[in-house]
């Protein structure tokens, strides 16, 4: 391995190489920290995010941007709660990735019939959609204290948290469908060149439309995960939980501008977010710290990936 | 900041005589080389044509004299001392400006901060008052009668031109260099602008005058360099040139590149598409062709006469404003690409960069993208089937590098064309749309898109044909209409004619001189 090629391999993996100097600095400064009950918290804890951040890996290749997950996440909770209070919690359970579909096709079909970039487009709608949850609601809390709401949330098998498979399931579907499928395909070229795309005779409305829609589905189970784990449904859920998992996929060397990134990046993307925050946890650090060292650790993490091609 | 920008317009006062040499300048694009050992000298007081075919270097040794465009070897002795950095901002600095054939304004500001942009007076920053004095000054002395105060946007194409021009004076340029700077002017309006090169040239002026007018460059020039495949053929006086020899020295006898033979004998009368009277929003404004099944056609014109859109018509890109474009016996203005392709038609781009490849994916996705439907099930893709369609299509068209994953990015322009050529013809299409299918490649590559295009033909694919090189064109196609301003004004038969005639008809037909 010459110099250029290292320098290229850190570049590649200046995500992952962040993680491991991390979990070295925390398994060394704490025993609480290397422990599979502590690792597997901080997996749970950080699905919700995760689920959203692969498929927003979907919008941001594609070239878009989604800022209305935060709001998507809110309006899914509160139904779910609300439909789980009058009617029945499983169905609630249920409508929360039904109402994500629907609102992340409803963007999708802003998007490609108005030509309006997807960044403006989805602050606007961003701002319907959290309306919409403040309408729901009333402005009151739901609480759901059912055993048949609660589950998805709280449960464990084998140990493990429901929460946990949901995500590698999730994780794996859109590995899948990027890396496998036509779909996933016409993604990658669309972002990378999306004129030569429609030349190619690619549906590019469709193609933009389907990764909107599946970004509002994960936004809509991270949505029933966490509402049913806190069992409180609340307009005020996911606030800014948009620009966390932005900033996740770009942290994980997704690229900004569209055409290339990967599922697994997005995760580790996240990863690396919840581990910082971890670590303070664990070595009971000033808190006031925090965003300070957060912002550094991203700083770093932009510095070592610059030029990536 | 800035403390003089009187402009020096007589000759009088300006002293200083400007001279440009040119030493073996040789400018290569990645491994291409488009200007070959250019020798040449210019000197204030004159107006310089540089003039040639279609990509015969003109364009790009003015832009390497206005320093946008680094040297690939050579020397530029300016005033006999020899330019060891140049760029476009030393060439402003050394009063060497240069007017592009799209122009550099900033739309949404006035004439008057446009010419003044970058070199505002100021104080510490502040921008200080309209210097209203100075602006008239300059505009009077050229007698342009520019409001100031409009916004540029707002502005015709040649008024946004003269303001180009007040802007070069007011950097104090001594040199202009003009490239097609007539192409978008009325004959008024050229009238004009050549009056205007004559009254900088008598002030001492040195003014480089890049276009494919000819009648323009014999009315206006004083000296001219005639430019073919990159060399310089001659630079002489005006006095001794006629059109005619202009034209033999830019078409000169070429090198032969071996086209497949053709039968001249064959009879196409499977009408496959037969546009009439097409007219679209885009500059098409009168088109009559016809196609048939395998056969090659082929269209000639200049650069900006309207061949590319005709394509993109037929194509769906652009929407067809009247007339009718008939296909395998149906009426069918395509609104959507889509419908095109499924109808079994393709278009093979001239931008490859911009319109035809995906650079941020591998050579195995750019050739697969347009037939992932015949190698997946349920919307996944057999990777299996994927790797065995674009090894046999690399295979087949000697695409180099050979592996599958290569990042075309860093492909030669020969191999990037194969790989769009691959990327189509999997799908066995019925018409094929070509644009500037040989631009910027070597000959070996030609020669393999030559036999590529011809085989395609003998299977029965008809091809439409855009080439900027005549020969081409004449080696290739079974039947050419030649192109001027949006019309089909002739129909040819390549091989029952000469391409000198062929030019005599394009060039002779422009209407840009007043006699």
């Amino acid at each position: 391995m010459n110099s250029s090629q290292i320098i290229n391999f850190c570049r590649d993996y200046a995500v992952l190489i962040l993680i491991v100097l991390l979990m070295i600095v925390l398994t060394l400064s704490s025993d609480a920290f290397l422990t599979p009950r502590n690792l597997l918290n901080i997996l749970n804890q950080n699905a919700p995010l995760a689920i959203i951040a692969c498929a927003l890996t979907l919008v941001i290749i594609v070239g878009g941007f989604d800022l209305s997950t935060g709001a998507i996440f809110a309006v899914a909770s509160v139904s779910s709660a609300w439909i789980a209070i009058n009617y029945n919690p499983y169905i609630g359970l249920l409508i929360a990735p039904i109402i994500g579909i629907i609102l992340g096709y409803l963007n999708g079909i802003i998007i490609t019939s108005f030509k309006v970039h997807s960044f403006l487009s989805t602050i606007a709608t961003s701002l319907v959609f959290r309306g919409l949850a403040i309408l729901i609601t009333g402005g009151f809390l739901i609480p759901v204290r059912m055993k048949e709401f609660t589950w998805l949330g709280r449960e464990k098998i084998f140990e493990v948290h429901v929460a946990v498979y949901i995500l590698i399931v999730f994780a794996i579907i859109s590995t899948f469908i990027l890396t496998r499928t036509t779909i996933g395909r016409y993604i990658f070229a669309i972002g990378g060149n999306e004129d030569a795309s429609i030349l190619s005779g690619i549906k590019v409305n469709f193609i933009k439309i389907f990764a909107f829609s599946f970004c509002g589905l994960a936004a809509g189970i991270a949505a029933a995960i966490q509402v049913s784990r806190i069992s409180l449904g609340t307009s005020q859920a996911g606030l800014g939980m948009e620009l966390q998992a932005i900033a996740a996929v770009i942290l994980g060397g997704t690229s900004i501008y569209g055409g290339s990134g990967a599922v697994w990046r997005s995760i580790a993307g996240v990863m690396l977010l919840a581990l910082i925050n971890n670590g303070f946890n664990i070595l009971n650090a000033d808190p006031f710290y925090k965003d300070l060292t957060t912002g550094l650790v991203i700083i770093a993490a932009v510095a070592l990936t610059s030029g990536r091609k | 900041m800035n403390t003089n920008n009187e402009p020096e317009l007589d000759k009088n006062n300006s002293g200083s005589k400007t001279k440009i040499t040119l030493k073996n300048i040789i400018k290569s694009f990645s491994g291409i080389t488009v200007l070959n050992d250019i020798n040449l000298e210019f000197t204030s007081g004159e107006i310089h044509g540089l003039v040639g075919q279609n990509g015969a270097g003109k364009s790009t040794l003015g832009k390497i004299i206005g320093g946008h465009y680094k040297l690939s070897s050579g020397k530029i002795f300016l005033n006999n001392n020899l330019i060891k950095k140049w760029s476009s901002k030393i060439a402003l600095d050394n009063g060497i400006a240069m007017i592009h054939q799209e122009l550099a304004l900033v739309p949404d500001m006035t004439v008057y901060d446009n010419i003044f942009l970058g070199i505002e007076e100021n104080y510490y920053g502040i921008i200080g008052k309209q210097n209203t004095k100075l602006f008239n000054d300059l505009d009077q002395k050229i007698g342009f009668n520019l409001d100031p105060n409009q916004k540029v946007s707002s502005l015709r194409i040649a008024d946004q031109q003269k303001v180009e021009i007040i802007r070069a004076l007011a950097r104090n340029a001594r040199v202009i260099i003009m490239d097609e700077p007539t192409s978008s002017l009325t004959n008024d309006e050229v009238i004009k602008l050549h009056d205007l090169m004559h009254k900088l040239k008598k002030s001492g002026y040195l003014i480089i005058y890049v276009s494919h007018f000819l009648d323009a460059i014999i009315e206006v020039c004083d000296k001219i360099s005639i430019l073919r495949d990159g060399n310089l053929i001659r630079s002489s006086k005006i006095q001794n040139e006629t059109k005619s020899s202009i034209v033999e020295a830019m078409l000169g006898t070429k090198e032969e590149i071996a086209f497949p033979n053709k039968k001249k004998d064959k009879i196409f009368d499977k009408k496959i598409l037969e546009l009439s009277n097409i007219r679209t929003y885009t500059g098409v404004k009168n088109v009559n062709l016809t196609i048939n099944k395998g056969e090659i056609v082929g269209l000639l014109g200049l650069v900006g006469s309207g061949r590319t859109e005709i394509l993109r018509s037929i194509f769906g890109i652009d929407q067809v404003q009247s007339g009718s474009i008939k296909y395998e016996n149906e009426i069918t203005n395509f609104k959507k690409v889509e419908d095109a392709i499924n109808k079994g038609i393709v278009m093979i781009p001239e931008d490859r960069r911009k319109l035809g490849l995906v650079f941020t994916q591998n050579t195995k996705s750019n050739i697969s993208i347009t037939n992932l439907n015949n190698i997946s099930k349920n919307q996944v893709i057999d990777t299996q089937k994927e790797i065995k369609l674009v090894k046999d299509l690399i295979n087949l068209l000697d695409i180099k590098p050979t592996s599958p994953n290569g990042n075309i990015a860093f492909y030669s322009g020969g191999n990037q064309q194969k790989v769009l050529f691959a990327k189509w013809i999997f799908n066995s299409p019925k018409l094929i749309l070509l644009d500037e299918p040989t631009r910027g490649i070597d000959v070996g590559a030609k020669r393999k898109i030559y036999e590529l295009i011809n085989n395609l033909s003998s299977k029965g694919v008809a091809i439409l044909l855009v080439s900027s090189e005549l020969e081409e064109v004449m080696g290739l196609a079974d039947r050419a209409y030649l192109v001027k301003e949006g019309e089909t004004i002739n129909e040819i038969i390549p091989y029952q004619t000469s391409i000198d005639n062929v030019l005599f008809e394009l060039f002779g037909a422009e209407k840009v001189s007043n006699e």
